[in-house]
């Protein structure tokens, strides 16, 4: 087992080699130049070559790469941001518990209330409680989130006052952020639930246990539900993974000083160290979600579990004759 | 005969679904003794596992529905024919306490009749403490000897069902099945999903515990082999009807419904040498388009004049075997009204 992480742990080494090499390709294809922004599009010649100068773009691109990659191992070291001159490292530790914050309460608001709702929409397939449950997520999926958020920010900051239109220093301002990330995965996840529990009610093992006189409340959640999770927690993951990536749009929104906010403004200004210090964190933050659901998988199936202990432990075929 | 544990009568059971009625159970009536246990064989699609659903009270919802008859369990009535939503609730909560309890189920594939997430031993304790008031420990004793009396160590007991084999895994189920100590105990096809050397032990293992714990034993299967080899009564169950009923002798010595003479010769024999084992020519009836007269005339070999266009009633051939079959009226029977007009038209 924690060979098995252990293993995981190092394969993140490669990943984010690769992502950086990706980004930085990119930043040297990508047009704009941050001088620009910096220094203002009517500074001197002069002044835009020094600048140049002192941000070391004026190297090749792969002694600007070796440096960079230097820094990183040697020091820890993400560089500093062209626009604040701060270093990348603490501006973005500084923000992503923000996101991290914001991406668990959306997704444990979103799961509180859908995962009831698929199971109830299973097991009372057809009903009208079903093809409600079943109506709204669909639309709760196909809305457009940034429209969404605009409404509500319409009606409970603008019309109503009950709520702030930005910024989460008070609980109240939590409310509609999380509301409009969580309406998107509460669809998703009330469906998946219900597909993945009619799958599972129409098994054998859940007549065996009616067959017991089993209350059918247990049967539904004790034998039913942990069998129909791995799907759902699938989907968990991709969706913390991809939130983690900065729930950009909310974090505009609602002027929340998130990873995906700041993510953005980097990317408008060519600030490409902030921008690069970024993606390897969610590199990271990726590998690591996906390292807790692979387990997460295992500890709610037992038949995964041999795949982590069968792992290097050959043995000769004991009856096998050497001629 | 010995005191009836379990007697089923005139049941009637029908699925209703979006493209008609399949009227799957017609007019099954039989009885089984403690320590007694009597056979149905069938076809698949006869009705065999709609009459053990019937009897468990799982027949599938919305679909299902027993539309007349009685199931007496000691002589107390466990079927509810009403419709309404209050008297169905009222059964529900009655059939909760029986099942696992009186009335107890093997069902067909070992292999997924387990719940793969949850040890086995935890599978057996959890029936036990449903319907004793024993503490957590005593159930887990309890499970542990239940599995050492179906001949699996009670060091498994943590072990999950992918890591037994299929005939350790219907014993699980039969550990299970036998936790409460039930007075009735169906077995839907116990040994159809296993090897040939497993079912020997398996079947054996069934009968020693029948007859430890006396219990009434119902074997659904459509082998005739088992049947000899542990029933002691046998009912041959053909469109939802039974076509005969009798002593294990009777059936076996003196098969007289064309259709179990039919199951009889294709069987295959070691002392007669044939090219080809015979089949039964056709396809049984759609249960959704029940023919009004003999369901089995279609395929029937020994068609005669004495077959009239109604459904044939049980005629008892000699005390306790009794076939649904013209062949077998007694001289002195009389079509009753209306029918001896249409025996004529058919002429």
């Amino acid at each position: 087992m924690l060979r098995y992480i252990v293993k995981r742990l190092l394969w993140m080494i490669p990943v984010v080699i690769g992502v950086l090499c990706i980004v930085f390709v990119l930043s040297v294809v990508t047009p704009g130049d941050p001088v620009t922004t910096l220094v203002g599009a009517d500074a001197s010649a002069e002044a835009k070559e020094a600048m140049r100068e002192k941000l070391g773009l004026n190297d090749p691109v792969y002694v600007r790469f070796a440096n960079y990659v230097i820094k990183i191992v040697t020091k820890g070291d993400l560089g500093n941001s062209y626009t604040s001159n701060q270093p990348v490292k603490t501006e973005i530790l500084d923000r992503f518990p923000v996101t991290l914050k914001l991406t668990i309460a959306s997704v444990i608001v979103a799961l509180l209330l859908s995962v009831p709702l698929g199971i109830i929409s299973a097991v009372k397939r057809y009903s009208w409680i079903d093809n409600l449950s079943m109506a709204l997520s669909l639309i709760g999926v196909s809305i457009p989130q940034f429209w969404f958020a605009l409404l509500t920010l319409l009606l409970f900051a603008v019309n109503l006052r009950w709520l702030p239109a930005s910024g989460i220093s008070s609980v109240k301002g939590w409310v509609l952020p999380v509301l409009m990330i969580g309406v998107g995965n509460m669809g998703n996840f009330a469906r998946t639930t219900r597909a993945s529990m009619l799958e599972v009610i129409q098994q054998d093992y859940i007549r065996t246990a009616r067959a017991k006189g089993q209350k059918e409340a247990t049967v539904i959640i004790k034998h039913g539900l942990r069998n129909a999770l791995i799907p759902i927690v699938a989907n968990v993951g991709n969706v913390v993974g991809i939130s983690l990536g900065g729930a950009v749009i909310a974090e505009n929104i609602f002027s929340v000083a998130g990873v995906g906010k700041y993510m953005l403004d980097a990317i408008n200004s060519r600030d490409w160290p902030a921008v690069q210090g970024g993606i390897i964190l969610l590199a990271i933050a990726f590998s690591i979600i996906m390292l807790i659901m692979d387990l997460l998988y295992a500890a709610i199936d037992p038949r995964l579990k041999s795949e982590f202990r069968a792992r290097g432990r050959k043995k000769a075929g004991r009856k096998l004759q050497v001629a | 005969m010995s005191d009836k544990v379990l007697e089923v009568k005139n049941l009637i059971v029908h699925y209703e679904t979006d493209d008609g009625v399949a009227e799957a159970v017609n007019d099954i009536s039989f009885s089984i003794g403690a320590g007694e246990t009597v056979g149905l064989v069938g076809e698949t699609g006869a009705g065999k596992t709609t009459i053990a659903l019937t009897i468990m009270g799982l027949l599938p919802r919305p679909a299902g529905h027993v539309i007349s008859g009685e199931i007496l369990l000691d002589g107390k009535n466990i079927v509810e024919t009403s419709r309404s939503r209050f008297r169905q609730r009222q059964n529900d909560r009655m059939m909760r306490k029986l099942r696992g309890n009186d009335i107890s189920m093997i069902f067909q594939d070992p292999m997924s009749a387990l719940n793969p997430v949850l040890p086995v031993g935890e599978q057996i304790a959890e029936v036990i403490s449903l319907h004793n008031k024993v503490s957590k420990a005593e159930a887990v004793k309890r499970a542990m000897e239940m599995m050492e009396l179906v001949g699996i160590s009670a060091e498994r007991y943590k072990n999950y069902p992918h890591e037994f084999s299929g005939g350790m895994k219907q014993r699980i189920v039969i550990a299970i099945a036998l936790a409460c100590n039930p007075r009735v105990l169906i077995a839907d096809e116990p040994t159809t999903a296993l090897d040939v050397t497993i079912q020997a032990q398996v079947l054996q293992l069934m009968n020693g515990l029948k007859q430890k714990f006396n219990t009434a034993l119902l074997m659904i299967t459509h082998d005739l082999g088992v049947v000899a080899d542990i029933c002691d009564k046998c009912g041959v169950v053909y469109a939802g009807q039974m076509v005969e009923y009798g002593t294990i002798e009777h059936i076996f010595n003196n098969p007289s419904h064309p259709y179990t003479k039919a199951l009889f010769n294709a069987l295959p024999s070691l002392d007669k040498d044939v090219e080809r084992l015979e089949s039964i020519p056709g396809l049984m009836s759609d249960p959704m388009a029940l023919p009004p007269d003999c369901s089995f005339r279609e395929r029937c070999n020994a068609k005669c004049d004495k077959c009239i266009p109604k459904d044939p009633p049980l005629f008892e051939l000699e005390p306790g075997h009794f076939v649904r079959c013209y062949h077998f009226a007694p001289s002195d029977w009389e079509v009753t009204s209306g029918t001896a007009g249409e025996k004529e038209a058919s002429k």
